[in-house]
């Protein structure tokens, strides 16, 4: 028995891939002595539906309702991305009223995700209450994406050449309601939020350095929190960002605490900038006549928006035909997750929780 | 610092893209495969990162496409590396730690192996599937 209890032997726990922690269905197989980690490996796949397939076999219409389905939570930002290439490959530029309609929708939904992480994120670490205040914010967007596109997730709502319904009198008088709150709101939520144990749980946690940034091609708030200047709005501005005032949060040390302070900065820029959008909105019409049947003319097109979750690319290669040869997504997720077998070792297994959170995955976006 | 003098002695081709027509700002062809290794080491010293591997079956072999990128202002450099069918590809996964999952990708849908590759798997599909499905022989099972 003495002998026995001598032998050390690795124990592992799989996290996943049904845990609420997990956002999804991801695994993260870990190697424990007692609480501590001692080493990690993620598996992935579980929500693999092969759309990069099956988008060989569908038309570049067709696809389109296929791309709310990877980031569920922030779907018109991935709308964005795809119809911007298709846009660049055949030479459209939708009229300015939509590119503004664009603006706002975009960083609705990047608020929308915002706000889900930051209730989610409470909720992995033990807080119940903050969910529930964010959450009635989250339902105000919402509300606007049912007022103007009829869906409250999936909306499809971006089209080639603009959008597919204008913006709604209603929807104007909401927007200005829920500015009118969210400052507040913020502040209220903020302080709620930023007790000693929540900062005793996230502060010096999961660092991620700047030669982490670069090597693991990080991007997002991921990256912002650890201070890099990296947002595809500002280095590579599409639409009218250009002409929208607006700064990047950046963080200082790059440990968990750091990467929440950046989102929630965020979500604040980017009620500033939907204030601008909404003032500087022309009036006209908002969608450019489209083609009836979509051909991208033969090469490659590559189209890169800054999502809630960081840089968002979509590859096409056209060869001419109604269907796209290769389509492939550069997901901000699958670079930011590959990081995690890297942070968790040495921690707590309660701390793998905050870790993961703090990153911010969407695993069908991951999968793909 | 110019991206040609990045590349300077090293066996590529430029070809031409214009960034407003593709997202594109530079692409070249590799033509000696063994030079990936040296192409990425340069990228990186002169910080740029790693965006993502594209490959694609173009019906006489595998297309890699390397992209590489930098943070403080939009230089998406493209490096095209022709390959065989299943074909060794040398891994850069000891410079970029991005190329881990990236060249697994690659692996698991294509099919091209890579030297030196840390932990070569499949990463998306089902462990014991047959085949690669974005081959475009790849059939599906009834």
């Amino acid at each position: 028995m003495e002998e026995q209890n001598n032998i050390k032997q690795d124990f592992y726990v799989n996290m996943g891939p049904q845990h609420p922690s997990t956002h999804g269905v991801l695994r993260i197989v870990l190697r424990v002595e007692g609480e501590k980690v001692l080493s990690s490996e993620t598996v992935l796949g579980y929500a693999h539906r092969g759309v990069e397939k099956m988008a060989e076999s569908k038309t570049y219409v067709q696809m389109m309702p296929v791309m709310d389905r990877f980031d569920y939570v922030s779907a018109m930002l991935y709308e964005w991305a795809y119809v911007g290439a298709m846009e660049r490959a055949l030479g459209i530029t939708p009229p300015e009223r939509a590119e503004y309609i664009r603006v706002i929708m975009g960083e609705l939904n990047r608020l929308a995700s915002h706000f889900l992480w930051v209730g989610a994120f409470l909720l992995d670490l033990g807080a119940f209450t903050p969910f529930l205040w964010v959450f009635d914010a989250r339902e105000r967007i919402l509300d606007m994406f049912e007022e103007v596109t009829g869906q409250r997730m999936t909306t499809n709502y971006f089209k080639i050449g603009g959008v597919h319904d204008d913006l709604t009198p209603e929807f104007f008088k909401m927007a200005n309601d829920f500015i009118k709150m969210i400052y507040d709101r913020m502040k209220d939520v903020e302080e709620l939020i930023e007790s000693i144990i929540f900062l005793e749980r996230v502060k010096d946690l999961g660092f991620i350095s700047k030669e982490d940034v670069l090597d693991y091609g990080l991007t997002g708030p991921v990256a912002r929190g650890s201070g890099v200047y990296v947002d595809t709005r500002k280095t590579e501005p599409y639409s009218v960002y250009d002409r929208l005032n607006f700064e990047v949060p950046l963080g200082t040390k790059g440990d968990c605490y750091d990467r929440y302070k950046v989102r929630m900065q965020e979500i604040i820029q980017s009620v500033k900038i939907i204030e601008q959008a909404l003032g500087m909105i022309p009036e006209g019409p908002y969608t450019e006549k489209s083609p009836k049947v979509v051909k991208l003319p033969e090469g490659e097109y590559y189209y890169a928006v800054e999502s809630a979750r960081g840089l968002l690319g979509v590859y096409l290669l056209s060869d001419g035909s109604t269907k796209p040869y290769r389509f492939k997504l550069r997901v901000p997720s699958f670079a930011n997750l590959s990081i995690i077998d890297k942070l968790l070792p040495g921690n707590k297994i309660s701390d793998v929780v905050a870790i993961l959170g703090s990153i911010d995955i969407v695993v069908p976006e991951i999968d793909r | 610092m110019g991206v040609v003098s990045i590349l300077e002695n090293l066996a590529v081709e430029k070809v031409e893209k214009e960034y407003s027509k593709t997202g594109f700002c530079h692409s070249f062809l590799l033509k000696d495969k063994s030079h990936i290794r040296e192409v990425a080491k340069r990228f990186k010293d002169y910080d740029y990162y790693l965006e993502t591997i594209i490959g694609y079956d173009k019906g006489d072999g595998i297309r890699l496409i390397y992209v590489f990128n930098r943070f403080d202002k939009v230089h998406r450099t493209l490096i095209y590396l022709d390959t065989a069918y299943f074909e060794e590809v040398d891994s850069i996964a000891d410079i970029y730690s991005s190329a881990i999952w990236c060249e697994s990708e690659v692996y698991d849908l294509l099919g091209n192996t890579f030297k030196g590759h840390p932990c070569l798997k499949r990463l998306l599909t089902p462990e014991g599937l047959q085949g690669y499905p974005l081959l475009k022989s790849w059939k599906e099972e009834e």
